[in-house]
């Protein structure tokens, strides 16, 4: 009946009133600046990005300087070369417990938070009751408005030893169970909060699959579950790909929800960082940690695009096939 | 097949099918029954119900009303993938992500086929379609020809029991749509699957169909064949959609209990051998269709009915001239001739004949409004 383009859909909405305020930007910049192949003007607006990016950059060199300094306990930094910090890194069991922790609760968090995603997403976008679907983007952007800090103290509010939870079992004369401060607790805190990331990064990749190739799949003898896989999923994989590399990456380097929810059972490399910094004051290790961490990080982003093709992120769109 | 095959049972029947979308009549009460192996055409303008019509019998969407059979059981409870209806979509609905052979084989891995057949029948569809060797291209990398073959080789991969066409020329440019028509129609006898074909064309609809159910607000206007549909249009809607035709009102003067006269509004006395007698009483408002090419135009002419006339707007069309021209009481025909040898044509402004034989009309009660 009524094609995509025609359907009143907040995401568009959203989508056309951002495209529209870039064009009416465009607009008012000098022609020369958006000219295709870029002039000397396009290549200037870049400048503003370029700095705030070359900051980054020359702080990780500076991290990686640190990270091959000599620590002192009384002076702190000596400008003495060494790989003492690597090797302690390399060397010391606890380290590896962190990290390898890191990775395995950060892809659970990944996977379950993407495989949430997708039906709800799905969902927002097909559904054909206005109430519902403002419902379901409603629910998706209210927790965008409280903080981090804020949702731990929740969950804790939740989970506690006299929380929510243990009350409701007492009424049944079970527990009180101590949920805090275990791996499945931070898994759970995590979610919530990367869940949001997630759809928002689905959504507008499963809005662009076109409704009649689910017809069609249907029409060929594919059920609902078959359709979502053999057409819908692959056809959104650019947008899969786009929240996997988000949802993994922020999730590695979280810090206050191992920290608050965790209790110090549950440490991330980020809460390791803090403390060799703040408890030891030991700067140069620090600094070797947190690049290590950069670096699994950057190998696992480098995997997702060497398996989902780096295309699919549509960079290369138009770009031939293959 | 089924020893019910060889009985009357039509494989399709629609029986009061109606969809309502809120206070939308998108379809209503339409009962239609599609012979085996036959080519129903569904012709109507946009916005007649034709793709809710095919989008109910495909299972996308639930009639309102009514029920629908294929080979005799009814299918509303039946969901698309469970109908085996191959269908051919306006967009082509080529999966973008496969190749030409991996889209053909879809329907085949949907039903556990295995690997050795889905092969071998990929192989016999893309013969069918005679473009066998494209199966690993890309479907981006097809022209529209191409992508519309692979659709239908596609939608018959499984042999399904009925193919639906929507529209399936409309985004070919017209040389191509002439050798799809062909196509279709060769491919249609080759594989003798019962097809319904949607379309608003009314020339593809003529050329294609077996026979054509004409619908129009929701309603079958129209069901016959090609050639009755044309000769016997059974109201002014039909004889105005299909063919080219001048509808004018008047009013019975008189009858003889076979041949009646018709005084048109502006005066002229027209006489009329209505199919169907006896003619309407004296004083019957009604509606006078003349094709196009029923009416002759010459220096002089020979036939029941001829009036003078002037030649209003000129069109050569190469094979034909269409002229409008005016006749002296104020009333407007459109009147096309061959271009044959020795035929004149006539410019602008002139005087000219104009006339046809009673039975080359057709008449109509007035319709109210």
């Amino acid at each position: 009946m009524s094609r995509r383009s025609e359907r009143w859909s907040p995401l568009l909405a959203a989508r056309r009133a951002a495209v529209d305020a870039l064009i009416a930007l465009k607009e008012r910049l000098p022609e020369d600046a958006y000219r295709n192949p870029p002039t000397a003007v396009g290549y200037l607006l870049l400048v503003p990005a370029l700095v705030l990016v070359g900051f980054l950059f020359v702080g990780m060199l500076l991290l990686a300087w640190y990270s091959v300094l000599t620590f002192d306990p009384i002076e702190i930094l000596v400008y003495e070369l060494t790989l003492e910090n690597w090797r302690r890194l390399f060397a010391t069991t606890g380290y590896h417990v962190i990290f390898l922790r890191t990775i395995v609760l950060t892809t659970v968090v990944t996977v379950l938070a993407v495989a949430l995603a997708l039906p709800y997403a799905y969902l927002t976008v097909r559904v054909r009751s206005a109430p519902l679907r403002k419902l379901l983007l409603v629910s998706l952007f209210v927790p965008f408005f409280t903080g981090v800090i804020v949702r731990a103290y929740g969950w804790l509010i939740v989970l506690g030893r006299e929380g929510v939870v243990n009350a409701v079992l007492g009424v049944f004369g079970i527990g009180p169970v101590r949920f805090l401060a275990s791996e499945g607790a931070v898994v759970l805190a995590l979610l919530q909060i990367m869940l949001p990331f997630a759809i928002v990064m689905i959504a507008p990749a499963i809005q662009n699959v076109d409704r009649e190739l689910e017809l069609a799949a249907s029409n060929l003898g594919a059920d609902r579950l078959a359709t979502f896989r053999r057409v819908v999923i692959p056809l959104a994989a650019p947008g899969i790909a786009g929240a996997t590399i988000v949802v993994f990456t922020i999730t590695a380097a979280t810090f206050a929800i191992p920290d608050l929810i965790g209790g110090g059972r549950v440490d991330f490399v980020a809460n390791l960082v803090y403390r060799t910094l703040f408890d030891s004051g030991n700067y140069p290790l620090a600094a070797a940690t947190s690049v290590a961490l950069v670096a699994v990080t950057s190998a696992v982003v480098v995997g997702i695009f060497r398996t989902i093709g780096s295309g699919t992120l549509g960079i290369r769109r138009g770009g031939g096939g293959g | 097949m089924s020893r019910r095959g060889s009985t009357r049972t039509p494989a399709i029947r629609l029986d009061g099918v109606t969809k309502r979308f809120g206070d939308v009549t998108a379809v209503d009460d339409v009962s239609l029954g599609i012979d085996r192996e036959e080519f129903l055409t569904i012709l109507g303008p946009s916005g007649a119900g034709k793709t809710s019509l095919l989008h109910m019998i495909a299972g996308f969407t639930e009639p309102t009303d009514g029920e629908i059979y294929i080979d005799g059981d009814p299918v509303t409870d039946v969901p698309p993938y469970e109908r085996e209806i191959g269908m051919v979509f306006q967009s082509m609905a080529l999966f973008p992500h496969m190749t030409v052979g991996e889209n053909v084989a879809f329907p085949l891995e949907m039903r556990r086929y295995d690997p050795d057949r889905i092969d071998e029948r990929v192989r016999e569809m893309l013969e069918l379609i005679q473009l066998p060797d494209i199966a690993d291209r890309d479907v981006t990398e097809l022209s529209g020809g191409q992508r519309q073959r692979v659709a239908i080789a596609r939608a018959l991969a499984f042999e399904p029991t009925l193919l639906l066409l929507d529209e399936p020329l409309s985004s070919l440019d017209k040389k191509l749509r002439g050798e799809m028509r062909r196509e279709l129609l060769r491919i249609h006898r080759t594989a003798g699957v019962t097809t319904v074909h949607v379309t608003h064309n009314q020339e593809e609809a003529l050329t294609m169909a077996d026979r054509i159910a004409v619908i129009d607000g929701g309603e079958i206007a129209q069901h016959a064949s090609a050639e009755e549909l044309y000769d016997r249009p059974n109201s002014p809607f039909i004889a105005d959609f299909i063919g080219d035709t001048t509808l004018l009102s008047g009013r019975v003067r008189e009858h003889d209990g076979r041949e009646c006269t018709v005084e048109l509004a502006g005066g002229e006395p027209v006489r009329c051998l209505p199919a169907e007698a006896p003619p309407p009483d004296p004083g019957t408002p009604v509606q006078v269709g003349l094709r196009y090419e029923r009416i002759v135009a010459g220096e002089t002419v020979a036939t029941d009915n001829a009036f003078d006339a002037t030649v209003r707007e000129v069109a050569f069309e190469g094979d034909t001239v269409t002229y409008e021209v005016d006749l002296d009481g104020g009333v407007e025909l459109s009147v096309t001739e061959l271009n044959t040898t020795g035929t004149r044509v006539f410019e602008r402004g002139r005087e000219v004949a104009v006339g046809w034989n009673a039975g080359d009309e057709f008449l109509y009660p007035a319709t109210e409004g």
